[in-house]
C-alpha cells in the first residue's frame, strides 16, 4: 500500500514530514504564523502551547482536516497536498482524538476495524484479530481484544484509539492531550507504552496544554508556540518547567498556588446519605455524607465517571436525588429548584461549558443574563433592562480579562478559556456563598488555570465554602482544604489536607481502600 | 473542480434578501414552463399575476384579508420554534378558534356588537390556545414529541367543525354543509367600504408587540435561551414546562384568532373547509420569515399575494384547475431549499492531481 511505498525502509532519526511557512488564516484571527515544523523517525515531538495559541489548528492541518492557506508540506522531502485526512491517513498520518471516538458497544477489533478501507462489506474478523494481535505484540500492548469497549478502563481506551490510527498503517501518530483523562496510574502506563512505540520507527507527536511535567518526561523535542508563532524548537533535555512555562505564557508562571489558610466558620453545607442515579438510570451516587464550611475548599479527586457530575448537578437541582437530604445554611434544599439555588446563592460553574455553561447563539451580554434575568433589579413589568445588563457585563468581561472583540460577540466564537472566564465571571456576581465547580481548569492553559485557581482562593477569602471538583490531583491537592477521593459514587475516605497526599489519595481514587 | 460546503458565521439582511429574491426569480423560471405548455408568454403571465394579486382593489383587498389569516398562523408558528418546539398543528388551532368564536356567538347572539366582538375574541383565543396548550404540557411535562400531537390534532379539530357543521347541531336552516350565519353584532367591521375587515391592524399589531416581547421582555429571553440550548436554559434556572406551555399557548391562541377573523370576518360563518391548509403555509412562511414577527408582515402579504395572483390568473386566463397549485408547490420547494443559502456557502474548489 502506498504507506509503504512512501515510509519503507524508513530510519530512526530521519527527517519523515516537515511543515515549512505554514499560515492559516481564520476570520479575525491569524491562527497559524509561518510555521515551520519538522520531525524525525523514532522520536516524540511535543507540541506545547495554550489555548488559543495555534496547535489544533496546526495538527488539523497536518491531520488534512484544514487546508493552509500559504506553505508546503513535506513527506520524506516530497511535496505533498492533502485534500482530506483521507490523503493524511494513506500517508501513514494518525490522529488520536481528545474526545474519544469509539463506541462503547463494540468490542476492540469492531471498534479498530470500523472504518478500515480493507474491511469491506463482509467483516473477516479473524483475520483481522489476527493481524490485530500481531500489532500488539510488537509495540507491547496487553489488551483483550474480544472485550467490549465500554468495559475497559479510560487508559486503555485510549490505547485502542492509538492501535486504531497503527492499524490503518499510521507510522506517525499525533495526540491531543493524551492523558487528559487518565488517572496517575494510567498515565504511567500509557507514558511507557508510548516511549515503546517510539524506540520504533514511529514518530509521534503529542499535543500539550497544561501538563508540562509529563512533556519533560518522554519527549524528545518540544516545539512551542504561542499566538501562531513558533517561539522556539528545542531538544527537551536542554530545558526546564519553569523555562518551557515562560516561554509557552510570554511571563513568569507560579506553580505552586498559595495555601492560604482562613479561619472556617460555620457548616453552609451539609450533605446526608446522598444518592442518585445516572443518566442511564444505574446507581450513580451511593450515599456520600459530608459537610462544607465557610471558607472552607472540598476537593473531590477523582477520574471522570465515577459519580462526581451526579453529585455536583444534584447539588444545584439539575437531578433528583434518590435517597438523603441536603442543608444549606440550615434549611433543606433536597427538593428545591434550580432558580431557588440560584436565588439563594449557590452558584455552580459546569463541567460542560459549551453544552450548559453558555448559549452559543447567544451574545456575551445575553449570557451574563443568565444569572441575572430572574432579577428584580434587572427588569422592570416583565421587561429586561438591557442596558443595566450590558454595563454589568462590560465590567465583568473587562475585570475578568474575557478577550472578545466587543460584548456582542456571541460566546461560541469564544475559546475555551475565555468561555470559562465568562461563566466564573458570572457565577461569581452573584457573591456565592456555596460554589460548586466541577473539572473548573480542565483543558485550560497555564495562564487561565492559574487565574481560575486564583480566583477560587479568592472566594475562599470571602468565606464562600467551594465545592472542587478536579480530576488533576495536584490541583486538588494544592488548593483544597479537605480532599475526598471518589470511586464508583463513594468517598473512599475524607481527609484533612495535611494527611492528604500523592499517593493514598491516588491509590483511593483507583478504588482501593485504605486501612486507618 | 469540485464542490466543498462551508456554514456561514454570519448573515447579513440584505443577504437574507438577496437569497429570497434569487429564489423568487428560480420559481418564476421553473414555472415558466407550465406557461409555456398551455401557449403563454411567461412574461405576460407574470404581469397578469401581479397585476390581479396588487393593482385590482378586489384582488388586493382580497390579498390583505388573506394576509391577516396568514399572518397570524406564521406567528403561531414562530413563537413555539422560538423556544424549539415545532408547532405543525395551526390548522387544527384555527379550526378550533373559528369554532370557539362561532359559538360564543350563537349562545349570545343578543349582545351589542362592542361586548360580543371582545368575547368572541377571547373564545377563539381560549380555545385555540387550549387546544395547543395540551401539547406545550405533555411536551413540557414528560416530553411527548409535539410534532406528532399537533399534526394528529388537526384531524380531530377539523372532524370537530365538520361533525357540527354537516348535518349537525350548528348547520343552517337551508341544510347545506355550513352554519348559520353568525349574528350582525357579531362581524368584524370593516375598513371603510373597501370589504377588508380590520382584524388585519390587530394582527400587524401583534406581529409588532411580538417583536418586542421576544427581543426584551424577560419571558422572551426565557423563550430564546429554551430554542438555542434547552441544556444552558435548564442551567440557568428556566423551567422549559413553563415555556413549553406558554409559548404553544401564544401560538394556538394566535390561530385561534385567525380563525375568528375568518368565520367571523370573511364567511359569515363556520364552514367545515373554512381553511385551505393555511395552517400548513404559516410553516413555511415562518421559516422564509426567518422567525422574525416584522418580516412575517412582509413576507406573508407578498406570498399570499403571489398565490392570490395565481389563482385568479388560472380563470383569467384559462388555463387548468390545479395550476395554482402547482405554482404554490414550485414556490414553497424552491423557497424552502433557499434557506441552506444562509446557512452555508459553497466553494469551489480547484483539484490538483499530483
Amino acid at each position: 500500500m502506498s504507506t509503504e511505498k512512501h515510509l519503507r525502509g524508513i530510519k530512526r532519526g530521519e527527517t519523515v514530514l516537515e511543515m515549512r511557512g505554514i499560515t492559516k488564516r481564520f476570520p479575525g484571527v491569524l491562527a497559524n504564523d509561518h510555521i515551520d515544523f519538522a520531525i524525525k523517525a523514532g522520536e516524540i515531538h511535543a507540541v506545547l502551547g495554550e489555548n488559543g495559541a495555534g496547535k489544533t489548528t496546526l495538527m488539523n492541518i497536518l491531520y488534512g482536516l484544514y487546508r493552509p492557506d500559504e506553505g508546503e508540506i513535506y513527506v520524506r522531502g516530497k511535496k505533498v497536498e492533502f485534500k482530506s485526512c483521507l490523503d493524511a491517513i494513506e500517508l501513514g498520518i494518525g490522529m488520536v482524538h481528545q474526545h474519544r471516538k469509539l463506541i462503547p458497544a463494540h468490542t476492540v477489533i469492531e471498534n479498530i476495524i470500523l472504518g478500515h478501507p480493507r474491511a469491506g462489506k463482509v467483516l473477516n474478523i479473524r483475520r483481522a484479530e489476527k493481524e490485530i494481535g500481531e500489532l500488539c505484540k510488537k509495540y507491547g500492548f496487553k489488551i483483550a481484544l474480544r472485550v467490549k469497549v465500554w468495559q475497559l478502563p479510560a487508559g486503555e481506551k485510549q490505547m485502542v484509539e492509538i492501535l486504531k490510527a497503527l492499524y490503518r498503517g499510521a507510522k506517525i501518530l499525533i495526540l491531543d492531550e493524551p492523558t487528559s483523562a487518565l488517572t496517575p496510574l494510567e498515565t504511567k502506563k500509557l507514558l511507557v507504552s508510548l516511549q515503546a512505540l517510539a524506540r520504533g520507527e514511529l514518530a509521534i507527536i503529542p499535543f500539550i496544554t497544561h501538563k508540562l511535567p509529563m512533556v519533560l518526561k518522554i519527549s524528545d523535542r518540544v516545539t512551542v508556540l504561542r499566538r501562531g508563532k513558533v517561539v522556539s524548537c528545542l531538544e527537551t533535555k536542554r530545558t526546564t518547567m519553569p523555562s518551557l512555562a515562560r516561554k509557552m505564557v510570554g511571563r513568569e508562571v507560579l506553580f505552586r498556588t498559595e495555601k492560604v489558610k482562613v479561619k472556617m466558620g460555620k457548616p453552609i453545607l451539609q450533605v446526608k446519605n446522598l444518592s442518585a442515579l445516572s443518566d442511564k438510570g444505574t446507581l450513580a451516587l451511593k450515599g456520600v455524607s459530608f459537610a462544607i464550611r465557610e471558607g472552607e475548599i472540598f476537593g473531590v479527586a477523582g477520574v471522570t465517571g465515577n459519580g462526581q457530575s451526579e453529585l455536583a448537578e444534584v447539588l444545584m437541582g439539575l437531578r433528583k436525588a434518590t435517597g438523603g437530604e441536603v442543608t444549606f445554611e440550615g434549611k433543606d434544599i433536597t427538593r428545591s429548584s434550580i432558580l431557588e439555588r440560584w436565588r439563594m446563592g449557590i452558584g455552580y460553574i459546569p463541567a460542560e461549558r459549551v453544552e450548559m455553561g453558555t448559549i452559543g447563539d447567544f451574545s456575551l451580554v445575553e449570557n451574563i443574563a443568565m444569572n441575572l434575568y430572574f432579577d428584580d433589579d434587572f427588569s422592570q413589568r416583565g421587561i429586561l433592562d438591557y442596558m443595566k445588563i450590558r454595563k454589568h457585563s462590560e465590567e465583568a468581561v473587562s475585570e475578568f480579562d474575557v478577550m472578545a472583540p466587543s460584548v456582542d460577540t456571541k460566546a461560541k466564537h469564544l475559546s475555551g478559556g475565555n468561555l470559562q472566564k465568562l461563566i466564573i465571571a458570572r457565577v461569581l456576581s452573584r457573591r456565592p456563598r456555596l460554589l460548586i465547580a466541577s473539572l473548573p481548569t480542565h483543558g485550560l492553559d497555564v495562564g487561565a488555570t492559574e487565574f481560575v485557581r486564583n480566583k477560587l482562593v479568592e472566594w475562599k477569602k470571602k468565606k464562600t465554602g467551594i465545592l472542587l471538583i478536579s480530576e488533576d490531583l495536584d490541583e486538588v491537592l494544592s488548593l483544597s482544604d479537605t480532599v475526598a477521593p471518589i470511586y464508583e459514587g463513594e468517598f473512599m475516605s475524607i481527609l484533612s489536607s495535611e494527611k492528604a497526599n500523592k499517593e493514598n489519595v491516588g491509590t483511593m481514587m483507583a478504588g482501593v481502600r485504605l486501612k486507618r | 473542480m469540485g464542490l466543498r460546503l462551508e456554514k456561514r458565521i454570519t448573515v447579513t439582511p440584505l443577504y437574507s434578501l438577496g437569497v429570497a429574491i434569487f429564489s423568487l426569480v428560480l420559481a418564476f423560471a421553473v414555472f415558466s414552463v407550465v406557461f409555456l405548455q398551455a401557449g403563454i408568454n411567461p412574461l405576460t403571465g407574470y404581469k397578469e399575476m401581479f397585476r390581479l394579486a396588487f393593482f385590482t382593489d378586489y384582488g388586493l383587498s382580497k390579498v390583505v384579508e388573506n394576509t391577516t389569516v396568514l399572518l397570524l398562523l406564521t406567528l403561531a408558528f414562530i413563537v413555539p420554534l422560538k423556544a424549539g418546539i415545532w408547532n405543525i398543528g395551526a390548522e387544527g388551532q384555527f379550526y378550533m378558534g373559528a369554532i370557539g368564536a362561532t359559538g360564543v356567538s350563537f349562545a349570545l347572539p343578543n349582545l351589542p356588537l362592542g361586548v360580543l366582538i371582545p368575547l368572541m375574541i377571547l373564545g377563539a383565543m381560549a380555545s385555540g390556545g387550549a387546544w395547543a396548550a395540551v401539547v406545550g404540557y405533555l411536551k413540557g411535562k414528560i416530553g411527548v414529541n409535539e410534532i406528532v400531537t399537533t399534526l394528529l390534532l388537526n384531524y380531530v379539530a377539523t372532524l370537530a367543525a365538520y361533525s357540527l357543521v354537516v348535518n349537525g347541531p350548528w348547520t343552517c336552516p337551508e341544510r347545506l354543509p355550513q352554519s348559520s350565519l353568525i349574528p350582525a353584532a357579531g362581524r368584524i367591521p370593516q375598513i371603510g367600504s373597501t370589504g377588508i375587515p380590520c382584524t388585519i391592524f390587530i394582527a400587524i399589531g401583534i406581529a409588532i408587540i411580538l417583536f418586542f416581547f421576544l427581543k426584551k421582555a424577560k419571558l422572551g429571553y426565557e423563550i430564546r435561551a429554551c430554542g438555542y440550548s434547552p441544556t444552558g436554559a435548564r442551567y440557568a434556572g428556566i423551567s422549559f414546562l413553563k415555556v413549553s406551555l406558554i409559548t404553544m399557548l401564544i401560538g394556538g391562541a394566535l390561530a385561534g384568532l385567525a380563525g375568528f377573523h375568518q368565520a367571523s370576518g370573511v364567511l359569515g360563518r363556520l364552514r367545515y373547509d373554512i381553511s385551505k391548509g393555511w395552517g400548513f403555509y404559516g410553516i413555511v412562511f415562518g421559516l422564509v420569515a426567518g422567525l422574525d414577527p416584522l418580516v412575517a408582515i412582509v413576507v406573508s402579504f407578498f406570498l399570499e399575494g403571489l398565490i392570490y395572483g395565481a389563482n385568479a390568473l388560472q380563470m383569467t386566463l384559462g388555463m387548468s384547475f390545479g395550476v395554482a397549485a402547482v405554482f404554490i408547490g414550485i414556490l414553497f420547494v424552491i423557497f424552502i431549499a433557499g434557506q441552506f443559502f444562509l446557512r452555508y456557502r459553497i466553494k469551489w474548489t480547484r483539484r490538483r492531481r499530483s
